[in-house]
């Protein structure tokens, strides 16, 4: 960044934010500091770092210290669970983008040169691009990833036997999310497919955009609200019907509506929070048949955005059975989310080696997980032989 | 906030070319981090490097001698004493890249672990085979084994096992020149030559760099229990303490919270104790299920005898780990109990614990500043934190005065100014009240001894 205006200026006045402490906790839940043993990256270093530069005591370069504030934070949000102050590092790095006064314009100039792997989510945000900025890149690095979409998907091997039919003859709509939507239409396809035999009418799609977490830790605060009030409007146009989820982070960033005011009333918030669904609970008690493509072993990868709860593993754990690997102290995150895939790409792949170090497949294995984002970086970060895919791909 | 005295060009080509790449850091914005630590003082480091391997750190430290620059370790900079801060300037050496466990044998029972390992990893990885590292600090999750090794990290195991130096077989460490050194060994005793692995172990970084420790190991305790037990007074919990010792039983863990404590963590999280409580022991038992079953039993009727107002007994790990966490909630509870907190960790013999708990708690009544008092009273380990707002003069003077008096009266009941926090740089202004001026004079000549030129976080310790 290169605006002459002091990038952090509008952090300076803020009283309302508990300092950090300096306790430590967090280092040890940051993905980045334990990919690349760089303190620096550490949320404790980022809050303390914004605190000097409020105090003026220290020489620094505020436009170095924004670099350091806005560019590198996975948006994980694992340093808010353990922080006794309850501060969240995702949130500082958003504050910090967007007090500054050139960021928006900086932003959607990354979102469309260096598209790379977050180009579904750029297709999906390229609407509410400002005039007069090529969009083409994008439509170029979709063309060049295109391998993502299915050619190294694993072959189904899960297959649905009974239904659990509890919740037949209701109706509901799919929130696909923007890789779905523009990369891996067939994972649509096969939710869709999966409500049928629940016995569940899926409506028209009333025309969802993108969640907007992303947007909102990234900074652009403007966008993301346009992109929800458009949401809402069309999940009230479709008659404020359930709906269905199977991203972890677009769960994730729709159960933050209600916790905003975006002109849902209460009743609504009720509706909302209540009418939105995983896949993967509504599945259920459905048995399924295990066939002859199933790996030796699949992994289970916890998504970091799997807030209220991991349905998808309690799925598959039902599903799978014994063949499912997860241990609740080895739930590394995969280096996709907040923008550092589009700033410091190098960063975002070692804390997906660093995850596949972790995890130690061996060829033959699987990964699935239940996040577009993660598939997306594990998939083109996977070793040889090692299949990465959402859950809803080895099912058929 | 001051800044650090500048490295001599040649000195910053020489760390470029020694730590390549990303291992070298001079930018005042990416070293803020590094020039503080759980103290919250500051100061900025010259030049902060990540080594990964030994020769790194042996060159490194034979040209600070050369140069005479202040080399400081820093682990995670968990501890509250300012070990890790660079007040004379000079270049911070992180262990984040030296930290792998080397080697875990269930024969020998022994670990050999970089000094960068977190303590709580090392402890998944060895329970898994039955083993246990067995000290705990408060930050077993998030320090490493290299700072509770500079530090002689306590914990709340303690009691029945002893501090970090009790588990410690052998060091490898660069002393300043480059030199490399190897004390004790694998052997569980070891009585060949004067023990320098003992000396090294709580010398909070001031006489070489760790490369290398050899920890002994122990057979994780097949079962566990806790025992919460609420009293009126924190006079009736200590008396029921030393009853519990009185009756043969020697716990594996022994807290205190005191009234203000538990208040500040019922601020937070529900509690189950009752209102009427002043104080609650919570005690945890260990060993094979008949054992602990039968202490248990034992237990629960000789801490009936100092007249408790509540119970529990938990057998299940959900129940313990329920029961724990209000304990470990207490840490971040007092954060947000006052804007500011002096925060001792001062030690008296086990039998003076009740004199110096009332001592305390009139030194806050007399200051009128709030105390939280809680600590490893297996130890007579007492964690006295003086809350205050140190924007407010007066309460701040309060505040000073209050630490200083709690400092001298357990002094004067024969206890240690430190347990386990160490004296770093917040200690320093009292350690006279502690140490003759021979006993000081002769640390001061053994660190000259492995440190000619005082390069090895100066002015810190003693």
């Amino acid at each position: 960044m290169s605006d002459k205006s002091p990038p952090t200026q509008g952090l300076l006045d803020r009283t309302d934010q508990p300092d950090c402490v300096l306790c430590g906790r967090c280092l040890s839940v940051c993905p980045l500091f334990a990919a690349t043993g760089r303190e620096e990256f550490s949320p404790r270093a980022k809050f303390f770092l914004t605190q000097a530069l409020a105090s003026g005591q220290l020489d620094l370069s505020s436009t170095k210290a924004a670099d350091l504030l806005t560019s590198v934070c996975l948006s994980c949000g694992k340093c808010e669970s353990v922080c006794p102050m309850g501060l969240c590092g995702p949130d500082l790095a958003a504050r910090v983008r967007a007090a500054h006064p050139g960021f928006a314009g900086y932003l959607w100039k990354l979102w469309i040169e260096r598209a790379g792997l977050v180009w579904p989510l750029a297709m999906a945000v390229a609407k509410f691009v400002p005039k007069g900025l090529p969009i083409e890149a994008i439509t170029r690095a979709k063309a060049s990833l295109d391998a993502l979409g299915s050619g190294q998907a694993p072959a189904p091997w899960l297959f649905p036997e009974t239904f659990d039919r509890r919740h037949a003859g209701q109706k509901a709509v799919l929130f696909a999310g923007c890789v779905a939507e523009y990369a891996t239409p067939q994972w649509k396809d096969m939710a869709k497919r999966l409500l049928g035999g629940l016995g569940i009418e899926v409506l028209p799609d009333p025309g969802f955009t993108c969640c907007g977490c992303t947007l909102g830790h990234a900074g652009a605060s403007d966008a993301q609200a346009t992109m929800q009030q458009h949401n809402i409007e069309a999940w009230r146009r479709a008659g404020r019907p359930t709906m269905v989820v199977f991203c972890a982070s677009c769960r994730c960033g729709l159960r933050s509506y209600t916790r905003k005011d975006l002109g849902l009333t209460a009743s609504e918030r009720e509706t909302w929070s209540g009418g939105l669904v995983s896949l993967s609970d509504l599945l259920g008690d459905t048995t399924f048949r295990t066939g002859e493509a199933a790996p030796p072993a699949v992994r289970y990868h916890q998504p970091c955005h799997g807030a209220g709860g991991n349905q998808d593993l309690a799925m598959l754990r039902r599903a799978v059975g014994e063949r499912l690997l997860f241990r609740e102290n080895e739930t590394p995150c995969c280096g996709f989310g907040g923008l550092t895939k589009l700033t410091a790409p190098e960063l975002s792949d070692l804390v997906a080696a660093r995850a596949f170090a972790i995890y130690a497949p061996k060829p033959g294995d699987q990964v699935v997980t239940g996040c577009a984002g993660c598939v997306t970086q594990l998939r083109a970060s996977a070793p040889n032989g090692v299949i990465v895919g959402h859950w809803l791909e080895i099912m058929g | 906030m001051t800044t650090a005295p500048s490295l001599a060009p040649a000195a910053r080509r020489f760390l470029e070319k020694c730590f390549p790449g990303d291992a070298a850091v001079f930018t005042p914005e990416a070293m803020c981090v590094y020039g503080t630590d759980a103290s919250r003082r500051f100061a900025l480091p010259s030049a902060v490097v990540r080594p990964d391997d030994v020769e790194q750190v042996r060159e490194l430290l034979a040209f600070a001698q050369t140069e005479r620059i202040p080399i400081l370790p820093r682990g995670r900079a968990t501890n509250t004493v300012g070990d890790c801060v660079p007040s004379v300037g000079g270049i911070v050496v992180s262990t984040a890249r030296l930290n792998r466990i080397l080697e875990i044998d269930p024969n020998d029972f022994v670990a050999v672990v970089e000094p960068g390992v977190v303590t709580g990893e090392l402890q998944t990885a060895l329970a898994a085979q039955g083993l246990l590292f067995a000290p705990d600090p408060a930050s077993v999750r998030f320090s490493t084994i290299g700072g509770n090794a500079a530090t002689c990290a306590g914990g709340m195991r303690a009691v029945k096992y002893g501090v970090t130096r009790d588990h410690i077989l052998g060091i490898e460490a660069i002393l300043p020149g480059g030199v490399a050194i190897t004390t004790g060994g694998r052997s569980h005793k070891n009585v060949v030559g004067l023990d320098l692995t003992r000396l090294f172990v709580g010398s909070e970084g001031t006489l070489g760099f760790f490369t290398r420790l050899t920890l002994k190991l122990l057979p994780l305790p097949q079962a566990t229990a806790t025992l919460a037990v609420a009293y009126p007074s924190v006079d009736a919990a200590l008396a029921a303490a030393g009853d519990v010792f009185r009756a043969g039983l020697l716990p594996a863990a022994m807290e205190l919270m005191a009234q203000e404590a538990m208040a500040a963590v019922a601020a937070i999280e529900a509690v189950p104790w009752p209102d009427t409580a002043g104080a609650v022991l919570l005690l945890r038992l260990d060993g094979s299920p008949e054992a602990v079953a039968a202490d248990s039993r034992l237990l629960a009727a000789v801490t009936k005898q100092a007249g408790p107002v509540w119970s529990r007994t938990a057998t299940t790990a959900e129940d313990e780990e329920n029961l724990w966490e209000l304990r470990r909630l207490l840490n971040p509870a007092s954060f947000k109990a006052a804007p500011n907190k002096i925060n001792d960790d001062v030690t008296v013999p086990r039998g003076k614990l009740r004199e110096a708990a009332a001592g305390v708690a009139a030194i806050g009544r007399e200051q009128g500043v709030r105390i939280l008092l809680f600590g490893h009273v297996g130890d007579g380990n007492l964690h006295v934190n003086i809350m205050h707002d140190a924007a407010d003069p007066d309460e701040r003077r309060c505040a000073v005065a209050a630490r200083e008096r709690i400092l001298m009266l357990c002094l004067s009941l024969g206890g240690t100014l430190s347990g386990e926090h160490g004296v770093g740089l917040s200690k320093l202004p009292f350690l006279d009240r502690q140490l003759g001026p021979t006993e000081r004079e002769l640390m001061r000549r053994i660190k000259r001894v492995f440190d000619p030129f005082g390069i090895m976080n100066p002015d810190k310790a003693y």
